[in-house]
């Protein structure tokens, strides 16, 4: 009896100093965290990392299939999870280094790095450098892994741009000033990008763009008229290419084009078979190579079909969250570089998260980019989870400024110069 | 901005509703129509083999070469599907640039292993490549019996058409989830396909060659238009051989050959019975009690019936015969006689009243029933409408139509004892029996009268020539004149031998017939008669039935 007593005394203190020891971690790991990041940072961390993490299931479930019966990859139901793991957790360590580092160094590096980009998008045209993968040239292969310069193109651009941006007295108040040299770049970027051809990512360059000027407090009827003018070239690109012009009538008409519309309506009636509930994970049918691209471009319409209104709708609700969340944190930024950083890359990921569900769900036409985060992608999902980074170092740079947070509500004075739009949006 | 985020939110998720829940039946629909899929599993048609086991027709695995037409190069893929296969180039680009446009088949059932060389070339993309079975026939013996399919596999002759339902099987079903390229990745349900049954005929191929070969000797000898040759098992009723020419090419397809070469004479055409018939009239005779084998007729060399005189085959005077005796020499008068003086009713028009239900008792005048396609049924006149002059000729065999296998029937159901059996080809459907109908027409003792008479026939009378030695033989010869332009001809004429062998314990019944001979003499005993000796000492040495 006493030597079972003992025991089972002697089990409980073992219980409770693991607990202690536990819960002792778990607190410090989340005060750090707390006293590190503010809310917004909290949540964005936690959508991005629930959104990757989501995006390796949904990966498996929809390559499985593709990847098995296909020899080029092996038959490996797996090969997508292997190296969409494998780079996701490169890309993981990429956003917790930059969330630590001063978002500064984008100012510094932007510049070369657009220049590095721009070089490398005239490089990848050239046959022998670019691969040639399904009608594009996209990627240059650098070894084991292979780059996209238009992935890189976006972060040049972003550090860039802002820099530009914030080192100006006011905001770009006419096209002469938006355009030079902001403008002209973008426009070049674009171009080239086009070129490879890459529609979707020159549409999300832009939209990336657009976000910047827009918080840098670029007039309003300025940003109309850049945004029809952007509507405008976009159109023109589509209709002077036969197969974009083939999807963008299948867009408007499906029936009457039905060579363009396979990928768009195989997509569409996936997702719709997918009802309320979904057939659960795994027992889709359209990654069956019915909808093609579905772990990249089309991923949303395996959500749909798997996990059904439900799951696609939490899915959206999750990227309403990381733009509420990436806003914020750009509203709250210290200085105004990183505002205009902030505000470019959550209109880049929201913008092309938009983009990408827009033309699943059938709103917008086809233009083929992936769902950031979710699809299965090695330097762009590395660049993603870089951006975010950099919006965690900004929201991390605001969190360990002694001055009191909510220094923007109402009747306080303003410290620091926030751009005029913030100013009125908060009062 | 703000709130042209929250509109671009607000309408996809309104879209996603208007999708996945207001016309998701609608669109599952859709996505269902392209996922599952439904195959048909093809179930192989039955072999039939001989009844030994030897294959007569078999099934085959083929390849059917198509391709999706209109294709860029037809040139090109016509020389390469021509020159692989050995077809003819012109006919496969013609069908490679019709104006239908889908898929077309460009060569059925070809050469599986030619097939897979053609799909070892680059334009086997543009062509497809569909299992199919094919219809073999290893030996082309026995053609007009075993018949033919169409190229998709349904009976069109013979046992192949009559057999048809049971060698066809049923096509089982398949359903399953298909992915885009049409490959099975989740089977639903399957009904699996079921065979078609495997024929094992009565058939023993070694007498059945025997029979071809009996009956193009025969055509030779006698310089014949056709001869027809059928063996029967007497105590099965089981068809053993039969053969008739002009015969078909056996290394040649059944669609080679000419309606006349794939007949089958043995059921399909008729002919008057002649002297064999003299036995159905003494049997009619003996159990109707009228006459005993040992009864003596007054036998003139004519006689008058009515308007027509009656003559036997040799002239002679005025004799007396024993029944058995009337039989052994073959006299048409007394034959005539024990009908019209024994079987007739009292009544001018009642000349048939006793002899007439015999006829259709011994099968006479109806389908024997056997198990091929296109029997006849022969023609026997009613009874009530018979004149004098019928009752001048049915008792020897003239003014009725018999087919060969009622003849030959009628003997081997003499030979058995006096039960008939039902003449059948088919023995067993995937091992199990075919029931076959069995009647007793004759009490034994009467079967064995006739036996006995019937083997005086071959040993002293008009069947000499059928004696075969070492095996005791019985049987009837006759012979008739062929209508000519509505008369009797003086020039053409049918002779028959049948008869069964061995005659203490018969095994089986021959019967050869000899139509129109153009050498020798015409007599069923100098033309059939020997064919029959040949036939069935082969058959018999086949059966293992030892010599005497």
């Amino acid at each position: 009896m006493v030597a079972n007593d003992a025991i089972v005394a002697r089990a409980e203190t073992v219980r409770e100093l693991h607990e202690d020891v536990t819960e002792a971690r778990v607190h410090q790991l989340l005060r750090g965290t707390r006293r590190d990041l503010p809310v917004e940072g909290q949540i964005l961390l936690l959508v991005t990392l629930g959104l990757t993490a989501f995006g390796q299931v949904m990966v498996f479930s929809a390559s499985g299939p593709l990847a098995l019966t296909s020899a080029q990859y092996h038959h490996d139901p797996l090969y997508f999870v292997k190296h969409g793991v494998f780079f996701t957790l490169i890309g993981v360590v990429v956003m917790l280094l930059a969330m630590r580092a001063q978002p500064r160094w984008l100012k510094v590096g932007g510049p070369g790095m657009l220049l590095v980009s721009l070089v490398l998008l005239v490089a990848v045209l050239i046959p022998g450098i670019g691969q040639y993968i399904n009608g594009a040239r996209r990627w240059i292969a650098a070894g084991p892994i292979s780059v996209q310069p238009s992935e890189l193109v976006k972060i040049g651009l972003l550090g860039t741009g802002a820099a530009i941006l914030a080192a100006r007295k006011t905001p770009p108040s006419t096209l002469r000033e938006i355009a030079r040299p902001i403008g002209i770049v973008t426009v070049l970027a674009c171009g080239l990008i086009l070129k490879e051809p890459d529609l979707g990512s020159s549409i999300a360059v832009a939209v990336m763009v657009f976000g910047m000027l827009f918080v840098a407090g670029t007039p309003m009827r300025l940003l109309a008229l850049l945004g029809g003018a952007g509507l405008g070239g976009g159109l023109l690109a589509i209709m002077t290419t036969a197969y974009r012009r083939e999807r963008f009538l299948a867009f408007l008409d499906p029936a009457a084009h039905r060579s363009g519309s396979w990928q768009t309506t195989q997509g569409l009636l996936h997702y719709a078979a997918g009802g309320i509930n979904g057939a659960g994970i795994g027992a889709g049918t359209g990654k069956n190579q019915f909808v093609p691209e579905a772990h990249t471009d089309m991923i949303f319409s395996v959500i749909g079909e798997e996990l059904g209104l439900v799951g696609s709708v939490l899915v959206i609700l999750a990227y309403a969250l990381f733009a509420w969340a990436g806003f914020t944190i750009a509203m709250r930024a210290r200085d105004r570089f990183s505002q205009i950083v902030a505000g470019g890359a959550t209109a880049l990921i929201a913008g092309q998260a938009a983009i990408n569900v827009g033309a699943v769900v059938g709103i917008i036409p086809l233009t083929g980019v992936p769902l950031p985060l979710i699809s299965y992608g090695s330097s762009g999902k590395i660049v993603m989870l870089l951006i975010v980074g950099v919006l965690l170092a900004i929201c991390r740079e605001q969190g360990l400024t002694p001055t009191p947070r909510r220094s923007t509500t109402r009747g306080r004075s303003q410290p620091r110069s926030g751009p005029a739009r913030f100013r009125r949006a908060a009062r | 901005m703000l709130a042209g985020c929250l509109v671009l939110l607000a309408t996809v998720i309104a879209r996603s509703v208007q999708l996945q829940v207001v016309a998701h039946a609608q669109y599952a629909a859709l996505a269902n129509g392209e996922h599952l899929e439904t195959l048909r599993l093809h179930a192989s048609r039955g072999a039939i083999v001989d009844a030994r086991g030897r294959p007569l027709a078999l099934a085959e695995e083929a390849t059917t070469v198509g391709a999706y037409v209109p294709l860029t190069d037809p040139a090109g893929v016509a020389r390469a599907v021509a020159d692989t296969l050995s077809v003819s180039r012109d006919v496969i680009y013609t069908r490679l640039t019709t104006a239908h446009r889908g898929h077309i088949d460009l060569v059925r059932q070809a050469d599986p292993a030619a097939a897979a060389r053609l799909q070892a070339l680059n334009v086997s993309t543009l062509l497809t490549f569909i299992p199919e079975e094919k219809r073999v026939y290893p030996l082309g013996m026995a053609m007009p019996i075993v018949g033919t399919t169409n190229i998709d596999g349904h009976g069109l002759a013979g046992l192949e058409r009559s057999y048809d339902r049971a060698l066809r099987g049923h096509d089982g079903l398949e359903r399953f989830t298909r992915n885009a390229t049409g490959a099975s990745i989740s089977p639903i349900a399957v009904t699996p396909a079921r065979d078609g049954g495997r024929l094992q005929l009565a058939l023993d191929l070694q007498i059945q060659a025997a029979a071809e070969r009996t009956v193009a000797s025969t055509q030779r000898r006698t310089g014949a238009r056709s001869v027809v040759a059928i063996v029967l098992d007497v105590r099965t009723g089981g068809v053993l051989g039969m053969a008739a020419t002009p015969a078909p090419n056996s290394s040649a397809a059944y669609g080679e050959a000419t309606p006349d070469e794939v007949r089958l004479r043995a059921i399909a055409d008729q002919y008057e019975p002649g002297s064999t018939f003299k036995t159905a009239t003494i049997a009619a005779g003996l159990d109707r009690g009228a006459i005993t084998p040992g009864t003596r007729f007054t036998i003139p060399g004519c006689i008058w019936i009515y308007n027509r005189k009656i003559c036997d085959a040799e002239r002679h005077g005025t004799e007396s015969l024993s029944v058995s005796q009337i039989l052994t020499v073959s006299s048409n008068v007394g034959a005539v006689k024990i009908a019209y003086e024994r079987l007739s009713g009292k009544g001018s028009g009642d000349h048939g009243k006793y002899f007439a239900p015999y006829i259709a008792r011994f099968g006479f005048g109806k389908p024997t029933g056997i198990d091929l396609p296109g029997e006849l049924r022969g023609s026997v006149p009613d009874y009530r409408t018979w004149s004098g002059t019928t009752i001048g000729n049915i008792p020897f065999g003239q003014g009725l139509g018999v087919t060969p296998l009622q003849v030959a029937a009628f003997y081997a159901m003499v030979a058995n004892g006096g039960v008939w059996t039902q003449p059948h080809v088919v023995d067993r459907i995937d091992g199990v029996p075919v029931p076959a109908a069995r009647i007793r027409m004759l009490p034994t003792a009467i079967a064995a009268e006739l036996n006995v008479m019937l083997r005086n026939v071959v040993s002293t009378g008009t069947g000499v020539k059928a004696a075969i030695r070492g095996y005791g033989v019985a049987g009837k010869t006759g012979t008739t004149q062929k209508v000519v332009n509505g008369t009797y001809s003086k020039s053409h004429y049918v002779g028959w031998f049948v008869g069964f062998a061995p005659a203490a314990a018969p095994r089986i019944v021959t019967l050869v017939l000899v139509d129109d001979n153009t050498k020798g003499s015409y007599y069923g005993g100098d033309t059939a008669a020997p064919a029959f000796a040949d036939l069935t000492a082969r058959a018999l040495q086949a059966l293992g039935v030892r010599r005497r």
